[in-house]
């Protein structure tokens, strides 16, 4: 038989049973629907995991690296802590040594101050300020807006977050002005007004906060005379452009070791200090020198992270990072799916059963035309051939259709809310703020679903085929 | 496996000649349908052989038995078997389909091949809108399509009321001859048998008897009024010169059957 003549009557014996071959269409329909949903659903958490990858590209390779207090820590008077023998450091000598892990592209000690700052006649009261080591601040993935951001040698070298020039007041404002501006603005949806161009500002830098809450005399007169309230000059040599990250908005850039200098002179100032100013002094602990509270880390590139971060934490330290956030999101979403996969494979499963029942039917049904289509010529091979291009077609049409009906459920689940399938919420954090289609059916599954569903159809066929192949046709034209 | 064994043959040698029209008369039982399945290789035969123009049938495997009633086989059954979904027009074609031919091609012999059964105007109906005799032309019109070397019928008129025996007989005899094709019928009754050339009488699984037909019977001898005799006229078959043989023994002396349909 040609081909043609095969599916004529293939088609011929599909429409003569009409309602049964269209109720085997409809199981191998959902199925196919069932299952190419539920992996659009992945595929579409998988394209939103994607572009974030490349979008965030610099944030998913950032890990931050803290120490982890073990049993048996104590306190110092100062509140500095004891750890117990052979725990590890996070210091200089342990940056180095995550810097040589690799994968690893920079590492640098991480750590926050407070600090005064005066721009005559402003000031700026109780600021934070992050100290890096300079040359890592290239690396560090923040936009700058004006001017550069640290690099090495910088000393008394500082760079803005995009909105910490907010933050300057006129000296002598009382704090009812100061949290009329602060907040009140804000409120009322108007922009901050800035009062120093820092750029171009000669600043002065304190660690002591009566550095800006009097006048010069008045300052004479806090310190009892002995000296003038150390401040330094300071020299903003950039001004970056507002970004999510880090919260480097508000904060203030420096080399982490004039950082630690500074603090070493806050505090010998301290000493200096009668105690009857002590509330005045910001609570900022003495903390030894070589151990820092936070190492940033940055991996080579993203398929790193996850491996640098477990290396470190076998080193004995705590990591985090934006991609374990993620990665945990997603495998919880991956699971999920994967259930939702194995019912869509359960129907699809019951739609072959279906196929394979209908065709067996067919072949009791039709075992005496077998018979005489054997005795006037048919070939074995005509035999099988009608019968599993039937079953096929059957596959293939539910297929068509099912891959129809999933469009448009896909349409339809990402145009309205279908609440079980939104998934976690991405954090705000994660500056994730664009509305993610649950679904995404892509060509390329439509048709894999598509070849699929024919090939389940085909071996569904396979075994009623070769029955009606095996039958006698002798036997075949006597059964009534 | 425990099963009873039933000889349902046993030591027959006959040879079946190109052109002539033979009869397989014997009561039902006797063993007469076996053979002619055995001759159109839908059974095997445990033991001897079954030469088709010097091959033995019973070592072709299905696909080239399947060839084999392709090129060389047409049938014809009591029932008729049309396929019930085709047209009267597909059901002859059919053949065809399965020899691969086009379709125009297809069309245009089975349409001639309806015309001579006389059902020129009903290719479009399905068996189920004709009459038991209708069927059979169309059957009859299906098993000769493919120019076969061998038309098997079994019991053809089985299932016809005797008038319509009667045509369906002139008719399937008409063609053979015309055509000078083989005919083997298998019947049980006697009148029909009185068409052929030779009667081989069975009995019991063997042959009782080999008798050459002298006084061949058309239907106007049967029926007077010969007005609805649809049959082309063709000229009774004078007696074959070749004569029926008994195939010598073959030299087997195990052998159950024994056939040779010399073509």
């Amino acid at each position: 038989m040609s081909n043609w003549d095969v599916l004529v009557m293939c088609l011929r014996n599909m429409f003569k049973r009409k309602l049964r071959t269209f109720l085997t269409v409809l199981g191998v329909m959902v199925g196919t629907a069932a299952i190419v949903l539920m992996i659009s659903l992945g595929l579409a958490t998988e394209a939103h995991h994607q572009r974030q990858m490349e979008d965030a590209e610099n944030d998913m390779t950032l890990i931050d690296v803290h120490m982890t207090w073990p049993e048996g820590t104590t306190w110092d008077q100062m509140g500095n802590p004891i750890f117990p023998e052979g725990t590890p450091l996070l210091n200089d000598a342990m940056v180095d040594r995550i810097t040589s892990l690799q994968g690893v592209h920079f590492a640098s000690p991480r750590m926050s101050g407070t600090v005064f700052l005066r721009a005559d006649p402003y000031y700026m009261e109780s600021w934070n300020v992050v100290g890096i080591r300079a040359e890592a601040m290239p690396f560090m993935g923040l936009p700058i807006a004006e001017g550069r951001v640290l690099q090495e040698g910088d000393t008394f070298a500082v760079v803005f977050g995009a909105t910490a020039e907010h933050a300057f007041e006129l000296l002598g404002s009382t704090w009812e002005t100061r949290a009329d501006r602060q907040w009140g603005w804000q409120w009322q949806g108007q922009e901050i007004p800035t009062f120093v161009d820092v750029m171009n500002t000669n600043m002065r830098l304190s660690f002591d906060r009566r550095f800006v809450a009097a006048t010069d005399g008045e300052q004479m007169e806090l310190t009892g005379g002995i000296r003038p309230i150390p401040s330094y000059n300071i020299e903003v040599v950039g001004l970056l452009a507002p970004h999510e990250q880090w919260g480097a908005d508000r904060q203030i850039f420096m080399d982490i070791e004039v950082l630690l200098y500074l603090q070493n002179e806050r505090l010998r100032a301290e000493r200096e200090v009668q105690d009857d100013w002590q509330w005045l002094i910001s609570p900022i602990r003495e903390r030894p020198q070589e151990l820092f509270n936070h190492v940033m880390v940055r991996a080579t590139d993203v398929s790193q992270t996850s491996r640098v971060a477990r290396e470190i934490e076998e080193l004995g330290f705590h990591t985090s990072y934006a991609g374990q956030w993620l990665n945990m999101m997603l495998e919880g979403q991956r699971q999920q799916q994967q259930l939702l996969a194995a019912i869509g494979a359960i129907s699809l499963i019951i739609a072959a059963i279906g196929i394979a029942n209908t065709m067996i039917m067919a072949v009791y049904e039709r075992t005496r035309e077998i018979g005489i289509m054997k005795v006037i010529g048919a070939a074995i091979k005509d035999i099988r051939r009608l019968f599993l291009l039937e079953s096929a077609m059957i596959g293939f049409f539910g297929g068509l259709f099912g891959v129809g009906l999933s469009l448009i459920g896909s349409y339809v689940m990402n145009n309205f809310d279908v609440p079980f399938l939104q998934g976690t919420p991405m954090p705000e954090w994660m500056g994730v703020t664009e509305v993610i289609d649950p679904s995404l059916v892509t060509p390329w599954l439509c048709g894999v679903a598509l070849l699929f569903a024919a090939v389940i159809g085909l071996v569904s066929g396979y075994f009623p085929a070769r029955r009606a192949t095996k039958l006698s046709a002798l036997a075949a034209i006597r059964s009534e | 496996m425990g099963e009873e064994r039933i000889i349902a043959l046993e030591d027959i040698s006959v040879t079946f000649e190109k052109g002539k029209i033979y009869c397989l008369l014997g009561t039902s039982g006797s063993g007469k349908s076996t053979l002619l399945n055995m001759l159109a290789g839908l059974e095997k035969p445990t033991r001897g052989s079954i030469l088709f123009m010097g091959k033995p049938l019973e070592k072709l495997n299905e696909t080239q038995l399947a060839l084999y009633r392709q090129r060389y086989v047409g049938f014809v059954f009591q029932s008729y078997n049309l396929l019930p979904t085709l047209t009267a027009l597909e059901n002859v074609t059919l053949p065809l389909t399965f020899r691969k031919i086009k379709r125009k091609e297809r069309v245009r012999s089975a349409k001639v091949m309806l015309k001579a059964v006389g059902l020129g105007n009903r290719w479009k109906h399905k068996p189920s809108e004709l009459s038991g005799g209708q069927q059979q032309r169309v059957s009859i019109a299906r098993a000769f399509i493919n120019d076969p070397q061998v038309v098997f019928a079994d019991e053809p008129t089985g299932n016809l009321d005797t008038r319509t025996t009667y045509e369906m007989m002139d008719l399937i005899i008409g063609i053979a001859r015309q055509r000078n094709q083989t005919l083997i019928i298998v019947t049980h009754d006697n009148e029909i048998a009185q068409y052929t050339d030779q009667i081989i009488k069975i009995k019991d699984g063997a042959i009782e008897s080999i008798t050459e037909n002298k006084a061949i019977m058309s239907s106007a001898e049967v029926i007077q009024d010969a007005e609805s005799t649809p049959a082309p006229k063709t000229p009774s078959a004078p007696p074959n010169k070749n004569t029926q043989q008994l195939e010598p023994e073959n030299g087997e002396l195990s052998a159950l059957v024994s056939s040779t349909l010399s073509l």
